[in-house]
């Protein structure tokens, strides 16, 4: 039971009541209207679904966890346009591999799979340096939330805020300050 | 835990296309999902229509479960809102029945539904917040977090909304008399 106090009787009076059985023919019902459902799937709705599958037997539960960590489009570029304003605009590794802390957001937008296809990414994906600076970030709840913050993220992927990012002395102040614990 | 990881076990395989898979999960949760729907709408026919429906949009939207949470509370809130919008529904047509109108005539003792009965008006009498705490909570028996969760409102207000809703509704039982009026001064 649900841990109320036996003896207050209106709980005793709420769990002596009646649970009806549910009809007979609902689990037929269900599972034929389900068996339709899953026969008018789109082939992107299969794969879509078929990844989310992967993500749970795979045990990524991290990818789950905390809503302050599920990350949508907003949350990943903007994250993106603070690694390279701390970072410039990374090289390409030669030889690096290795997945990066951004394997932790949901991918449930077709824009996110667009940015993952992005230049920009493989080249974070690649640069042990943005890779470190990201993790930092994932590591921040606070700042993680923030930045899936939509509006937040429009404002970093603005032209101007980020030609004023490009300020040597403003990107070390921010590194420094993402670093910060 | 067990209970959890079959669940996730079970979605996991719908989720590659295996349909039969969800039957598992539909015998396990129908009967709680069945009754929070009935307590919720006072209607038999209502209620099957509203835990349907939200079998059908679970398996719908089974890839934006989330498996660090318990499938049940994820499917409880499906039930709840499936209730609630085939409650707003038929509002506009034709008022709420105050009393269970069930089905279910087989078996049990006279005692327990008229108990079951006077619940159930008393239940009617609540506001929409109230019932809804009062029947996540005991006929659900979901934690006061994952009400919270399923209505989105914090814990605390979960604990402060169910503590005013059981006092209406001890002064609602009392007001129906029987064994009941002495909560008026207990």
């Amino acid at each position: 039971m649900a841990g109320f106090e036996q003896d207050d009787l209106v709980g005793l009076s709420l769990a002596k009541a009646h649970r009806p059985d549910p009809p007979s023919d609902l689990t037929r019902a269900v599972m034929a209207r389900v068996a339709e459902i899953e026969t008018g799937f789109s082939p992107w709705r299969r794969w879509r679904r078929r990844q989310h599958a992967k993500q749970m037997s795979m045990g990524e539960r991290r990818v789950f966890a905390p809503r302050r960590l599920m990350w949508g489009l907003a949350g990943v570029s903007a994250a993106a346009v603070l690694i390279l304003v701390i970072l410039g605009n990374p090289t390409v590794g030669r030889g690096t591999e290795g997945t990066i802390g951004v394997a932790t957001y949901a991918v449930s937008d077709p824009a996110v799979q667009q940015f993952l296809q992005s230049e920009t990414f493989l080249k974070l994906k690649n640069d042990p340096a943005a890779r470190g600076a990201l993790q930092t970030i994932l590591a921040n709840p606070a700042l993680a939330e923030a930045l899936a913050n939509p509006a937040l993220a429009s404002a970093l992927n603005d032209p101007a805020l980020r030609k004023a990012l490009a300020n040597p002395s403003l990107r070390a102040n921010v590194a420094s300050a993402l670093r910060t614990p | 835990m067990l209970e959890q990881n079959e669940d996730a076990a079970w979605v996991a395989r719908c989720l590659e296309g295996d349909s039969s898979a969800f039957e598992p999960l539909v015998t396990r949760y129908q009967r709680v999902v069945f009754t929070l729907a009935l307590r919720l709408l006072g209607n038999y026919e209502d209620a099957k229509d509203a835990t349907q429906n939200a079998f059908i949009r679970a398996y719908e939207k089974l890839d934006t479960y989330n498996p660090a949470h318990r499938f049940f509370s994820w499917l409880y809130r499906i039930g709840v809102n499936e209730s609630l919008n085939l409650r707003r529904a038929r509002k506009e047509h034709e008022p709420l029945a105050p009393t269970l109108q069930s089905e279910d005539r087989t078996g049990d003792a006279v005692e327990a539904r008229e108990l079951s009965e006077r619940v159930q008006a008393a239940l009617m009498g609540l506001s929409k917040e109230y019932r809804e705490v009062v029947v996540m909570r005991h006929f659900g028996e979901l934690s006061y977090e994952e009400i919270g969760e399923a209505l989105d409102i914090p814990e605390k207000t979960v604990k402060s909304r169910l503590f005013s809703a059981r006092q209406r509704l001890g002064q609602l039982l009392a007001a129906d008399g029987g064994d009941y009026g002495w909560i008026r001064t207990g």
